[in-house]
């Protein structure tokens, strides 16, 4: 009897520190990360929505508060509304071909073959590479007299372009860069998508007279899904904050062909230091955004076969 | 109408033999199952037949058409998949439909066959659920109409019972039979289950290590095994194999072995002289043996004596552990007089259903 008492004694106070511990543990691993994401995403989130209501050029210590002219006079802007469009090019020219071209590698590289690993490797490299150095790299290429492209157009009988340097074409260039940066990131997750698809449904489609492009419409398309809407998602996500490659390679030019809406941002901020006016396109780009989003889950809810 | 030959059918994986030189004829309109331990090749002859895998030698005729190169989807067969492999994103009717509208099929056709399918599965009220949104047997009859609307010449089914549960599995397998009555079709069926086999197939082919057994009957194969991978395979529980030598005593037969010594019947055991004084393995089944109540040198030429091990009851038999010399043997007996544990009793055999096996080639000796 005695010693069952001891037993349970032993075993209750020793649950409760455990449990401390636990606690302090827990918080303790997840509190680098978080102190960071508050310091450096939240905080300067709030500060910045506070200074979007307030006229202020960064160094003056007054702030004048103006309620929403800021977002007043942006809505009016109509520099405001060429970027948007211009974003919106960029977006309609590099999204549905890079996702397009990421599929079809994915699909070639889904099979087993020899040097299959190099492959997708070589397709993935773009990925990871430095966005400054690439652009750097692609001016190169873009120069209209000593520029590598130019030539290939000439030795092909074809006339050389002014690529970056042309209103016309600077767009075009920029998003042939994006679709080569950007394919093997969709590609990669297109694998993914593809490689946890049942291969016993596709002996099923040869049972059943399928053909290769049966096979893909009637299952490899439609069993993508997820993976297709999870690409497009992020893929607008990212393309509404495109500025490096912007910054590196025609800072918004020729004539504001490639003034992006993050570019925008930044020669507002930090070419003519409105700050508040600044902030208030950030403001608009997270509402955009966000309502994408919304909208694009909503879709995929009805839309989408999730198993 | 349609026969299925297989002369010679290899497959080989790298190095290893998956099926080994087969030879099979499957007569139209017969319900053949292949059965064997997992492993033995059985699916992959399957899928052989199916076309989903290429044959490294041999041929395969399809209603006297030799198919070798002829792609799965002009075979003209239907199959049964282990998993269902049912299309997650389409409805149950889409599922059904798929094949004959790959096939060009007019669409009141399709809805007939789809309807009449349903119809004759149950699936009627269903037509409009994704798979996720069905129960196991829904899901596997789902498959089946799927095969069904397509009006196949031949049908394989590969192990389509083993995802379901014990009970669902009985009522699927009464109505796999029902329908092979009803459709008239040759059936090849792949199980390791032997029950399944023993209800079902017309046929059993016994497959082991990627080669043929034996085929027969399911109570040939059961009754007559014609050897000891046969013999072990069939049966629940599994057969007694024992090691006996056999002797000549008087111008008469006799099963000798550690603390054995029965009389072979003189009728039905047509042995050779040539086997006398070899080592030799004597098959009886469990159901065969049964504790004796006379004292053991009553019944001498068919009796055994050991000591029970323990008792398993299965509900109205037992199956008694006992042990011989230094054999481990099985026994049944009605489970209102099973015997005690650790006490010597007699065991009586029916020597007419015994069997012999050379276990050098391991073949049955008659």
């Amino acid at each position: 009897m005695a010693r069952t008492e001891g037993k349970a004694l032993e075993l209750s106070s020793f649950v409760r520190p455990r449990a401390f511990w636990n606690f302090v543990a827990g918080y303790g691993f997840v509190l680098p990360a978080l102190v960071l994401i508050v310091a450096f995403i939240f905080v300067p989130a709030i500060y910045g929505f506070l200074i979007s209501f307030t006229r202020w050029d960064m160094m003056s210590p007054t702030r004048t508060f103006v309620g929403l002219s800021n977002y007043y006079s942006l809505l009016q802007s109509t520099e405001f509304r060429h970027s948007l469009f211009v974003t919106l090019y960029y977006l309609v020219g590099t999204i549905p071909f890079t996702m397009a071209l990421g599929l079809t590698l994915a699909v070639a590289v889904n099979r087993k073959f020899r040097g299959v690993t190099f492959f997708r490797l070589v397709y993935y490299s773009p990925v990871v590479t430095s966005t400054v150095a690439m652009g750097v790299v692609w001016l190169w290429m873009y120069d209209p007299i000593n520029g590598i492209l130019n030539y290939f157009l000439l030795q092909l009988g074809l006339p050389p372009q002014r690529w970056v340097s042309s209103p016309g074409t600077a767009m075009p260039s920029l998003i042939i860069m994006d679709i080569w940066k950007h394919v093997g990131y969709d590609m990669i997750i297109f694998l993914a998508g593809l490689q946890s698809i049942p291969h016993h449904l596709y002996e099923a489609m040869d049972v059943d007279g399928g053909g290769r492009w049966a096979k893909f419409r009637l299952v490899t398309w439609p069993l993508l899904a997820p993976t297709t809407f999870f690409i497009l998602v992020i893929s607008i996500i990212n393309r509404f904050k495109i500025f490096a490659t912007v910054h590196t390679m025609t800072r918004g030019g020729p004539a504001n062909a490639t003034e992006v809406i993050v570019y925008f941002l930044y020669k507002q901020a930090f070419q003519y230091f409105k700050i508040g006016y600044a902030f208030a396109i950030a403001y608009i780009l997270f509402v955009i955004i966000f309502a994408l989003t919304l909208a694009q889950w909503r879709i995929g809810k009805q839309r989408i076969h999730y198993q | 109408m349609a026969r299925v030959l297989l002369k010679g059918v290899t497959k080989t994986f790298g190095k290893t033999i998956a099926v080994n030189h087969v030879d099979l004829e499957v007569p139209d309109k017969r319900f053949i199952v292949l059965l064997g331990p997992s492993g033995c090749g059985k699916t992959t002859l399957l899928r052989l037949v199916a076309g989903l895998e290429e044959l490294s030698s041999g041929e395969i005729y399809i209603d006297n058409r030799q198919v070798n190169h002829v792609p799965a989807k002009d075979r003209n067969i239907a199959m049964v998949f282990q998993s269902y492999a049912l299309y997650p994103h389409m409805n149950v009717y889409q599922n059904m439909a798929i094949g004959l509208r790959l096939r060009k099929f007019n669409k009141r056709e399709i809805v007939e066959r789809v309807r009449s399918a349903a119809e004759m599965l149950g699936l009627t009220g269903l037509l409009d659920r994704k798979p996720a949104a069905l129960s196991g047997g829904e899901r596997q009859r789902v498959a089946m109409g799927r095969a069904i609307v397509r009006k196949p010449d031949v049908f394989l089914f590969d192990e389509p019972l083993s995802n379901l549960d014990a009970k669902l599995r009985v009522r699927m397998r009464a109505e796999i039979k029902q329908l092979h009555g009803r459709l008239e079709a040759t059936i090849i069926y792949v199980t390791h289950d032997q029950v399944e086999a023993m209800t079902l197939a017309d046929e059993i082919v016994v497959m082991n290590k990627g080669t043929l057994m034996q085929r027969g009957t399911p109570l040939e194969v059961f009754r007559k095994p014609q050897n000891l991978f046969v013999a072990g395979f069939l049966g629940s529980p599994a057969m007694n194999l024992l090691n006996i030598r056999l002797v000549k005593m008087d111008g008469l037969l006799r099963i000798r072995g550690e603390g054995i010594d029965l009389a072979l019947p003189e009728k039905g055991f047509p042995i050779p002289d040539r086997w006398i004084g070899r080592e030799l393995v004597l098959g009886a089944r469990p159901e065969n043996i049964h504790p004796s109540l006379e004292k053991v040198s009553q019944q001498v030429d068919r009796q055994l004596e050991g000591l029970v091990d323990f008792c398993e009851p299965l509900g109205s038999e037992t199956v008694i552990h006992f042990r011989v010399g230094g054999q481990e043997l099985l026994a049944m007996c009605d489970s209102d007089s099973a015997p005690v544990m650790n006490r010597r009793i007699g065991f009586s055999i029916e020597m007419e259903k015994i069997h012999l096996f050379d276990p050098a080639s391991g073949s049955a000796l008659f």
